[in-house]
C-alpha cells in the first residue's frame, strides 16, 4: 500500500495529461487529414479525351468554314479570302497574335501578285512563300491550335492540305533584370513570359550542341508549351526519365503559372519545404543545367523550375560564384547563419526568458526584466503581436504599389518601432529579436525558402513557450528528421550532408576556388562526372 | 497504423522526458545576486540564540539599474534584505513574505561570511543550502568578513557590490595578494576531501570595500581558524604559484630607494621526499620578471654584475616572505593551506593513507626546504641617448 502511494505520487498532475493529450491528438489529425488528402489525390481523373480527327476536304469553302466551325466564329478569328490568279484561295489567322507585316508583306504581297502556273500551286506553294517557318497539316483540330498559338493557316482550292506559316508577333516583354533576384555583379538577363525568348536566353549561354529540349503540351483546355531542358550526357538518364513520366501525368484543365507544375510533380506535398527551385535567372539555370539537373520552362511564366534541388541551392546566390572565392564562402556563411536566426532566434529568446534565465549574462538579464516591467502579456503573446504585425506589414507592402508600399514600410516600423515601446505594450528587446529576426529571414536570395522558415518559427516559437529550450531541441530534431527524409527526384533534400558526401562540400556551407571543383556534384549521379577544362 | 503507433510512443518520450514544465516570466524574478551571513541577534525568544542567522540578501533592483532614462539620482542599483531565522531556506522564505516577487539564484555571485559565524559553525552547514539548491549557481565565490558582512553589502561602489567583489576578485592574474577565486564547486570538493583551505578575506575600510588577505579554514573541522595578512598570503602564492602577476619591491642597498620588479611568470616545483618515515617537502620556486619602475638613481644596471646583485636582492626578499608565512601556517595555525597532501598522495600514497587523518599536524612539523630562483628579463628601458 505504501508502495502504491510512493508511485501515484510520482504521477504528473491532471493539467500535464490534458497538455499530453493534446500535444498527441494534433499531429494525429494532421496526419488523418493528410492520408485522406492523398487518398483523394490519388483518385483517377478523368482520362485524357481523345478528340476525334477530323480531315480536311477538297473544297476549299467547306475547310474554312469547318475550321471557322471548331474555332466558335469569334470575331479575332480572320478569315481573309484572296485569288491566286484564277483559284481561291484564304488564309486565317488570329488578330493580336499575329505580326500583320508579315502577313501584309510577305505572304498576302507574294501570293496576291505571283505569276506561278495554276498546276503548280500545290506542291510549290511551301517553297515560294518567304516566310521562315511552314510546313502542311491535314487535321482541322492540329490546324485550330496553331491559329491559336498565332499562326496562319493558308488553304488553297486545288490542295487538301493546310500550310501553317510562323506569323506569331505579339506583343512580350523585353529582357529585363529579374526584380525578386537581384545582383551586383552578374548578368542584368531575366526570362520573360515567352518560352521561345526564354529557349532563346538558354541557348545563347553558349554554343553547346548537347544542350537539349523536349517540348510537351501541359492543359487539357488551355495548352500550353512546356520544355524541359537538359544536357545530354550530364544529367542522370533516371532522373530526366522520372521528370517525363511526371510532367505526362499532369492532367488539369490550365496551367497558369509553373507553381501548379510545381505542385504537381514534387514529391511531398505536404512539406513546408520547397522541393523545386524556380529562378527567374537564366544563369542559375544553366549553372543547375551543367551540374546534371533539368530546367522546365512553361509558356506565360518568367519562373523557370529546377529538378532537382538539394536545401544548399536555396542558400546560394549566382554572386557566390562571380566574386572572389573567399568573400563569397564568407557571405555564404553569412547566409546560413541567418536562415538558423530566422528560424530559431524568437524561439530562443522565449525560452531563455521565460525558462532559463541562469543562461542569460547578468547585465542582460537586469536590463530585459527593467524593459519587461510594466509589459502586460506573456513573452509569448509579446513575440507573437510583433511577428505577426511584421507579416501583416510585410504583406501589405508587397501588395500595394510601389510608392505607397515604402510609405507602409516607414510608418509600421515606427509605430511597431516607437509606439508600441512607449505605449509599453512591449518591450524593446522584443522589438529587436524581432526585427532580427525578420531582417535575416528577407536576407535569405530565394523567396520560397524564406516563406517556410517564417512558418516553421512560429512552431519553434510554441514549443519553446511550453517546453523551453528542450522544446526547440524537439522542434530542432522534428525538422531534422523531416529534412533527412525529403527527397526531390531520388535526390536527398539535405544535399552533401546527409548522406554524407564530402566530395560536394567544396561547393555546400562555403565556396571553393573553382579551380578545385574538378568533379560535378556526385548527388545528381551525372553521366560525365569531370567538369572539363 | 504502425506509424501511428510510432507517432504515439515518440511523443510519450518527448513528454516523460520534460525537465520543466512551468515557465516563469523573467520580470517575475528577484535576481538574487550576493548573499551575506551574520550571527544573529536573538529579537524573539522563539530560537536558542547560537543557532540564529542574519542573513543578507542582495537582490537586483531594475528601476536603479536603467540610468539612461529614468535615473532618479538616488535609486540604489540593489535592495538588501535581512533576515533572521535558523537556517538558509528559512530566511530566504521570509524573503518572500515582502517582496511580490520569487527569489532566483541562477545569477548569484558571492557569498560573504562574518568571521564570527565562519569560526563558530561548519562550513558545510553553512553552505549547504547552496549547495543542494538546484537553482544556485556553483560559480559563486565564498569570501569571508572581519566585520560584519551587512556592512559590505551595504557599500556603495559603482556597481551592485557582489557584481563588484567578483570583479575585483578577477585580477588575480595582475596581484600576488589575492587568492586564487574560490567557488562553491570547488569549496564542496575540498571540504569532502577534508583539507584546509584559504578564502578570501574581504574588509570594509573608509567607506571602500578592498580585497586583503585570507581567511584560513581548517579541513578538518571546516571552521575558520585564523586569518593571513596581505604580506603572509603573498609568501602562499610563492610557494604554490597560481598566480602569475605581482610585485615585488626592494631598497636599494644605500640610496634606500625603491626598485619595482614587475612578475610576469612564476612557477613552483614541489617535491615530497620521505626519509626514515619523516616528510618533508622540496619547493623550487622560479620567477621571471622585468624592472618596471625605479626610483632609485643608480644608472650601472647596465651591467651584468649589478643586475645579478639586484637579483639576488629580490630573491631574499622573496624568501623572507616565505618564510614568514610559513611560520604562521606550520607553527601558529597548524594547516596545510598548501595543498601539499596532494603530492603526498600522489606520491606517496602509502605514507598519506597512514598520515591523512592527522595531516594538518603532520604538515606543520615536516620541514619544507625553499629555493627561489629569479630573473630579471628586461629593463624595460629605451637605449637611446
Amino acid at each position: 500500500m505504501d508502495f502504491l502511494h510512493k508511485v501515484i505520487g510520482y504521477l504528473p498532475d491532471f493539467n500535464v495529461y490534458i497538455y499530453a493529450i493534446l500535444t498527441l491528438i494534433v499531429p494525429i489529425i494532421i496526419m488523418k487529414l493528410t492520408t485522406l488528402l492523398t487518398g483523394a489525390m490519388k483518385q483517377p481523373g478523368s482520362s485524357k479525351q481523345k478528340e476525334s480527327t477530323l480531315m480536311m476536304t477538297s473544297d476549299i469553302s467547306d475547310n474554312v468554314s469547318m475550321i471557322n466551325e471548331v474555332l466558335g466564329g469569334n470575331n479575332d478569328i480572320i478569315t481573309r479570302e484572296f485569288f491566286m490568279n484564277d483559284s481561291r484561295a484564304s488564309i486565317i489567322f488570329t488578330r493580336g497574335l499575329v505580326d500583320t507585316a508579315i502577313i501584309n508583306n510577305n505572304i498576302l504581297d507574294t501570293l496576291i501578285f505571283n505569276t506561278i502556273d495554276d498546276e503548280r500551286i500545290p506542291y510549290s506553294l511551301k517553297e515560294m512563300l518567304p516566310v521562315s517557318e511552314c510546313h502542311e497539316e491535314t487535321d482541322i483540330h492540329t490546324i485550330t491550335s496553331y491559329i491559336l498559338r498565332g499562326e496562319t493557316a493558308l488553304l488553297h482550292e486545288k490542295s487538301t492540305k493546310a500550310i501553317i506559316l510562323k506569323t506569331s508577333g505579339s506583343k512580350d516583354r523585353s529582357i529585363e533584370e529579374p526584380v525578386t533576384e537581384q545582383v551586383v555583379r552578374g548578368p542584368r538577363t531575366g526570362f520573360n513570359e515567352n518560352i521561345n525568348d526564354n529557349q532563346a536566353i538558354l541557348r545563347k549561354a553558349g554554343v553547346n550542341k548537347d544542350l537539349r529540349f523536349i517540348s510537351f503540351q501541359v492543359g487539357e483546355r488551355f495548352k500550353k508549351e512546356l520544355i524541359i531542358a537538359y544536357i545530354e550526357g550530364i544529367a542522370n538518364e533516371t532522373i530526366i526519365q522520372n521528370v517525363k513520366e511526371k510532367i505526362e501525368s499532369i492532367h488539369i484543365d490550365n496551367v497558369p503559372e509553373s507553381g501548379y507544375i510545381e505542385e504537381f510533380i514534387e514529391e511531398n506535398t505536404f512539406s513546408l519545404f520547397p522541393q523545386i527551385q524556380s529562378t527567374e535567372r537564366p544563369d542559375r539555370v544553366i549553372a543547375a543545367l551543367s551540374e546534371g539537373r533539368v530546367g522546365i520552362l512553361l509558356d506565360g511564366t518568367p519562373f523557370v523550375l529546377i529538378a532537382p534541388v538539394t536545401i544548399n541551392m536555396y542558400l546560394q546566390s549566382p554572386e557566390d560564384y562571380y566574386d572572389r572565392w573567399i568573400p563569397g564562402s564568407l557571405i555564404r556563411l553569412l547566409r546560413y547563419t541567418a536562415a538558423f536566426i530566422s528560424v530559431f532566434t524568437p524561439a530562443l529568446y522565449i525560452s531563455f526568458v521565460s525558462f532559463h534565465q541562469g543562461l542569460i549574462p547578468t547585465n542582460l538579464a537586469i536590463s530585459i526584466i527593467g524593459s519587461r516591467e510594466g509589459v502586460p502579456f506573456p513573452v509569448l503573446i509579446e513575440v507573437m503581436l510583433m511577428e505577426v504585425s511584421i507579416e501583416i506589414l510585410r504583406e501589405a507592402g508587397l501588395r500595394l504599389p510601389k510608392p505607397i508600399g515604402q510609405t507602409i514600410g516607414i510608418v509600421g516600423g515606427l509605430v511597431i518601432g516607437e509606439a508600441a515601446v512607449q505605449a509599453g505594450i512591449v518591450s524593446p528587446v522584443t522589438v529587436i529579436v524581432v526585427a532580427i529576426t525578420a531582417i535575416s529571414s528577407f536576407s535569405l536570395p530565394q523567396y520560397t525558402l524564406s516563406i517556410s522558415l517564417r512558418i516553421l518559427r512560429f512552431i519553434a516559437m510554441f514549443l519553446a513557450a511550453t517546453l523551453g529550450l528542450y522544446g526547440v531541441i524537439v522542434f530542432f530534431l522534428f525538422f531534422c528528421i523531416h529534412l533527412v527524409r525529403l527527397k526531390s527526384f531520388g535526390v536527398p533534400f539535405l544535399g552533401p550532408a546527409v548522406p554524407y558526401q564530402i566530395s560536394d562540400w567544396k561547393d555546400f556551407l562555403i565556396r571553393l576556388p573553382i579551380q578545385s571543383m574538378k568533379k560535378r556534384p556526385e548527388i545528381l549521379k551525372p553521366g560525365d562526372k569531370m567538369r572539363k577544362g | 497504423m504502425k506509424n501511428v503507433t510510432y507517432l504515439f510512443i515518440f511523443l510519450l518520450t518527448v513528454l516523460m522526458l520534460t525537465g520543466c514544465w512551468s515557465s516563469k516570466d523573467i520580470e517575475k524574478l528577484d535576481l538574487l545576486l550576493g548573499v551575506g551571513i551574520d550571527e544573529g541577534q536573538s529579537n524573539s525568544h522563539e530560537y536558542s540564540k547560537e543557532d540564529l542567522m542574519n542573513v543578507t540578501f542582495q537582490l537586483v533592483n531594475v528601476s536603479g539599474n536603467q540610468s539612461s532614462k529614468t535615473y532618479s539620482g538616488n535609486a540604489k542599483p540593489f535592495v538588501n534584505v535581512n533576515e533572521t531565522g535558523e537556517s538558509l531556506l528559512e530566511a530566504a522564505r521570509e524573503v518572500l513574505l515582502k517582496r511580490k516577487n520569487t527569489l532566483n539564484g541562477q545569477h548569484q555571485r558571492l557569498v560573504v561570511l562574518s568571521s564570527k559565524v565562519a569560526q563558530k559553525r561548519n562550513m558545510r552547514e553553512l553552505l549547504d543550502f547552496f549547495i543542494r539548491d538546484p537553482e544556485a549557481r556553483m560559480s559563486c565565490l565564498i569570501m569571508v568578513t572581519g566585520g560584519l558582512s551587512r556592512d559590505i553589502m551595504d557599500t556603495e561602489t559603482d556597481e551592485i557590490p557582489s557584481v563588484h567583489i567578483k570583479e575585483v576578485s578577477d585580477h588575480i592574474e595582475k596581484s600576488n595578494k589575492l587568492i586564487e577565486p574560490m567557488t562553491l564547486s570547488k569549496i564542496n570538493a575540498t571540504m569532502e576531501a577534508k583539507s584546509s583551505f584559504l578564502l578570501q578575506n574581504i574588509e570594509k575600510r573608509n567607506n571602500e570595500i578592498i580585497l586583503t588577505g585570507a581567511a584560513v579554514i581548517k579541513g578538518d573541522t571546516i571552521t575558520q581558524v585564523g586569518f593571513l595578512n596581505e604580506e603572509e598570503l603573498v609568501g602562499i602564492n610563492w610557494l604554490t604559484a597560481l598566480t602569475d602577476g605581482g610585485i615585488v619591491k626592494i631598497k636599494e642597498e644605500g640610496s634606500n630607494k625603491t626598485i619595482t620588479y614587475e612578475l610576469e611568470t612564476v612557477d613552483s616545483k614541489v617535491k615530497p621526499l620521505l626519509k626514515n618515515g619523516q616528510i618533508s617537502f622540496q619547493v623550487d620556486t622560479k620567477v621571471s620578471g622585468h624592472i618596471t619602475e625605479l626610483l632609485a638613481e643608480t644608472d650601472e644596471l647596465t651591467k651584468e654584475e649589478n643586475i645579478k646583485d639586484l637579483e639576488r636582492q629580490i630573491e631574499e626578499k622573496i624568501k623572507e616572505q616565505i618564510k614568514n608565512s610559513l611560520e604562521k601556517i606550520q607553527q601558529d595555525l597548524k594547516v596545510d593551506v598548501l595543498e601539499f597532501h596532494d603530492y603526498v598522495r600522489i606520491q606517496h600514497p602509502d605514507y598519506w593513507k597512514s598520515h591523512k587523518d592527522d595531516w594538518d599536524n603532520t604538515f606543520s612539523q615536516a620541514n619544507i626546504d625553499y629555493q627561489v630562483d629569479v630573473q630579471i628579463s628586461s629593463l624595460n628601458m629605451n637605449i637611446n641617448e
